[in-house]
């Protein structure tokens, strides 16, 4: 590894990623290097340890005087429980059963008929109609249920409302 | 046990764990395990104490909300900063405030040691590597030297394309060890 590789190597790593084998290799080697591996570990991590204690004591100071805590639980409390989220798998299969039965009910629908004997046909709506009235209804309460998502992938894609 | 007991014991998925079941007083467990990680990001993006304990409490309710849909594919923590980051840039838009970072990253310890050297000259390229970018992006170059995040994490909670956080943190790096060198082999020389 030449020493242009090797400095490219180190400014291009990741947060808590070790040294490749090359790259040790090439620092035990070079001292120009290694000192220069160094410098900059030891300057990221006092810079780290420094800024992250002077913050994390103001942050704890600002969490203490405005009691963030007691509030956050005061919320909480009259909150409903956090729903415990269906798979979205459990989702899909009534909505495939659902979708399938608007294609398939209406070939067997002659079982319905003595509905129609009993009450006349004033009251008959499509078999369609009711079961896409149900589709979308079931998937207006996804969608409700999972705003979150749904927003996610609306502004991943760019479509989501101003 | 008390509270601040289980505080120590159990890990973040317990206590999310207890909450999904019904336990609402475990969820204090994370906002003191974690609330000063997001009112320190509340303070970068509003420079106000009051504005960052609000947008702190906002956050965990928030969080609360959500909580069944975390799925332990990431940490917890950065589960929290996403949504702390995305309140954030919201609360920001809501107010049509320009989003500026801090620009003074407040430089503490001895002065005049070599360790106090080499933070001022972290502070100095990190902080120049940020005043050259746009803020959204500038953050992306604090979240991997403030808070030790990899570039996936970055990338989660930001949005922002992993290639593009790289080069950012690359240049920033370069910066950084190029002001390091020429301190080194000053004193090589002298
Ligand atoms: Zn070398």
């Amino acid at each position: 590894m030449r020493h242009e590789a090797a400095l490219r190597y180190l400014d291009e790593l990741d947060a808590r990623q070790g040294y490749g084998l090359a790259l040790r290799l090439h620092l035990a080697r070079c001292p120009s290097c290694a000192a220069s591996a160094r410098r900059v570990e030891a300057a990221l991590v006092a810079f780290r340890e420094d800024t992250r204690r002077a913050d994390i004591r103001g942050a704890e100071a600002i969490l203490a005087d405005s009691r963030v805590e007691e509030r956050v639980m005061a919320a909480v409390r009259l909150m409903p429980p956090p729903r415990q989220d269906f798979a979205l798998r459990d989702w899909l299969f009534p909505a495939a059963v659902i979708a399938l039965s608007m294609f398939f009910l209406p070939l067997f629908g002659q079982d319905i008929g003595f509905l129609e004997a009993l009450f006349g046909s004033g009251y008959a709506l499509s078999l369609s109609l009711v079961l896409g009235v149900g589709f979308t209804a079931y998937s207006a309460l996804f969608v409700a249920t999972h705003l979150l998502e749904v927003r996610s992938y609306l502004e991943k894609r760019g479509l989501m409302p101003r | 046990m008390s509270a601040a007991d289980q505080a120590r014991g159990s890990s973040d998925e317990e206590a999310i764990g207890r909450v999904l079941d019904g336990d609402t007083e475990a969820f204090s467990i994370l906002v003191r395990r974690h609330g000063a990680r997001v009112t320190r990001l509340g303070m970068s993006f509003f420079r106000d104490e009051e504005e960052a304990a609000d947008f702190t409490q906002d956050v965990f309710v928030k969080a609360y909300t959500a909580l069944a849909s975390f799925k332990g594919r990431s940490l917890f923590s950065t589960w929290l900063l996403r949504i702390a980051y995305n309140t954030a840039i919201n609360t920001k838009k809501r107010k049509r405030e320009q989003y500026s970072l801090d620009p003074e990253i407040e430089i503490v310890g001895e002065p005049g040691t070599d360790e106090a050297h080499l933070r001022e000259e972290t502070a100095r390229a990190v902080r120049g590597a940020m005043a050259e970018l746009p803020p959204r992006q500038a953050l992306c170059i604090e979240l991997y030297f403030y808070y030790d995040l990899k570039y996936s994490e970055i990338s989660e909670i930001t949005g922002y394309p992993v290639n593009t956080i790289k080069s950012h943190v690359f240049r920033a790096k370069r910066i950084l060890r190029e002001r390091l060198g020429s301190i080194g082999e000053d004193r090589n020389e002298a």
